[in-house]
């Protein structure tokens, strides 16, 4: 079986602790210190890399629609942005939202688009087969949507009495695509519970030290195994996906899509921080990053 | 024929034996010396070790007694009061089992088993002073919170056999300078240690 507390003990045996442990929520010295780090690991790895067995597809929840649009949702929405969801509770990372096309009838303003295709004989693209193509977003902090009543906020990821995470994005009924904390380690890649292990063992290599210098010998030693698998995850997280040189240009845009498709003019993906989520570094318990 | 431990006479009988005292006790009521020195130390020394090291025998796991809470809006409309709210900054608070020796954990009740988002929870004891008597509380923000302690366990046949020797060398450091003299007592001494590091060991 893979518990939480087998990779605690696989941990603990990694640094060379005698104690071998019956529960991590147990209360006993070492399993308060593999506890106190488990769960910040656990995230900060999942961020590490595009691990494929964490990646998940799913609606985000709308929290607000700047075209007035959406029945039952409000309408107050960071500019310059159409839409704000709420940041899923299981998100480690937010990859990328995919692209829908916007309806001409909800942007403002917009100008009238001809009814006949400007070119004939080109196949629409078909829903189910669309390629996914990342449009822009934004991660902030949003203060129109305060938590719901009775929502204990220091539990829920991305929310707070100051205010909550949202993705601010101009994907109406977006989904995105993130890596999701995956809490059960029979899922895990053989990889990832390699370096999970290590990496909960650098973590607690010196508070669990009876001698301090032996201690942070074992943690470098540790950060160095997880330095390795996590590269290797990045390079075979590389290898085993489909890489995309498409390169937005409008004007070559244009060329595929006969029919009413003026998203580009429009502005509404012209804004944001990038298409693409990227791997956050993973943080070292000596103060490295990688 | 050998025994097994039965009763706290027989620890006591096993410290006697470790530091070369010349004799047993039938009873730790039985009014001799050693017994009168033994029932002064025995329950001290055995609760003392309980706390001091994770004995798995001693665990126990309990649902809290919720006694007091904090409003769900904070203390903005109604003051805090140490008659009705827990000691600030604290969420809920809950009485001290009875015979708790050394509180190790809580833990929110969880909704399935394994669970496997394990939390740490901070948690502090405190002494409720709104109560009359006042009373030792524990301190936390989980509600339905359980606790898991260590527990003062008083019957000498569920003692692991590593703290039955850890306990009788524990003893014997105490009885050696009363009874035997202070080179027994320095030799104990060492002992102790040892017997701690070897039971801490085997037990883990």
């Amino acid at each position: 079986m893979y518990l939480p507390t087998d990779i605690a003990n696989l941990a603990l045996d990694a640094i060379g602790a005698e104690t071998v442990l019956g529960d991590i929520e147990d209360g006993v010295r070492e399993a308060q210190v593999c506890l106190r780090s488990y769960r910040e690991c656990l995230v900060q790895l999942l961020r590490g890399a595009h691990w494929q067995f964490a990646r998940k597809q799913a609606p985000l929840t709308l929290l607000g629609d700047a075209t007035g649009q959406t029945p039952n949702v409000g309408t107050a929405v960071t500019r310059p942005w159409l839409y704000v969801y709420a940041y899923p509770t299981d998100c480690a990372a937010v990859r990328y939202i995919p692209h829908h096309e916007i309806p001409v009838s909800q942007i403002a303003n917009s100008i009238a688009l001809p009814t006949t295709p400007l070119m004939t004989g080109l196949a629409a693209p078909a829903g189910r087969f669309q390629k996914l193509r990342p449009a822009r977003f934004l991660v902030a902090l949003n203060t129109d949507y305060p938590p719901e009543t009775g929502q204990i906020t220091w539990e829920v990821q991305g929310v707070s009495p100051q205010g909550r995470t949202v993705i601010l994005t101009n994907v109406p009924q977006a989904e995105a695509v993130y890596t999701s904390v995956v809490l059960y380690p029979s899922v895990w890649d053989p990889l990832f519970r390699a370096a999970m292990v290590a990496y909960l063992a650098s973590a607690i290599a010196l508070p669990l030290a009876k001698d301090k210098k032996m201690g942070m010998a074992l943690r470098r030693d540790q950060i160095a195994i997880v330095k390795a698998k996590v590269e290797q995850a990045r390079i075979s997280d590389g290898n085993e996906t489909w890489s995309s040189s498409d390169i937005q240009v409008d004007w070559m845009q244009f060329r595929n899509y006969g029919s009413a498709n003026m998203r580009s003019l429009m502005g509404g993906d012209q804004w944001g921080d990038g298409f693409w989520g990227g791997w956050q570094s993973v943080q070292f318990a000596d103060g490295s990053a990688f | 024929m050998t025994t097994t431990i039965q009763a706290p006479e027989d620890i006591v009988n096993l410290a006697l034996s470790r530091i070369g005292f010349k004799g047993r006790i039938g009873s730790l009521y039985d009014g001799s010396a050693a017994s009168k020195k033994s029932l002064d130390i025995y329950g001290q020394t055995r609760d003392e070790l309980i706390r001091d090291g994770n004995w798995e025998f001693a665990e126990r796991i309990v649902a809290g007694n919720l006694l007091k809470q904090a409003p769900a809006s904070g203390y903005a409309v109604t003051p805090w009061s140490a008659a009705s709210n827990p000691d600030l900054p604290w969420l809920f608070s809950y009485s001290y089992p009875s015979d708790c020796i050394d509180v190790r954990s809580i833990r929110a009740t969880p909704m399935f088993v394994p669970n496997f988002d394990p939390q740490h929870n901070v948690f502090s004891l405190g002494n409720d002073t709104g109560s009359n008597p006042p009373q030792r509380v524990i301190l936390c923000n989980v509600p339905n919170a359980l606790i898991t302690y260590a527990g003062r366990v008083t019957d000498p046949t569920t003692f692991d056999p590593g703290f039955v020797e850890a306990l009788a060398a524990a003893l014997g450091r105490r009885l050696a300078p009363g009874l035997v003299g202070l080179d027994a007592a320095k030799l104990e001494i060492s002992d102790e240690q040892a017997e701690n590091q070897l039971a801490q060991q085997e037990k883990g």
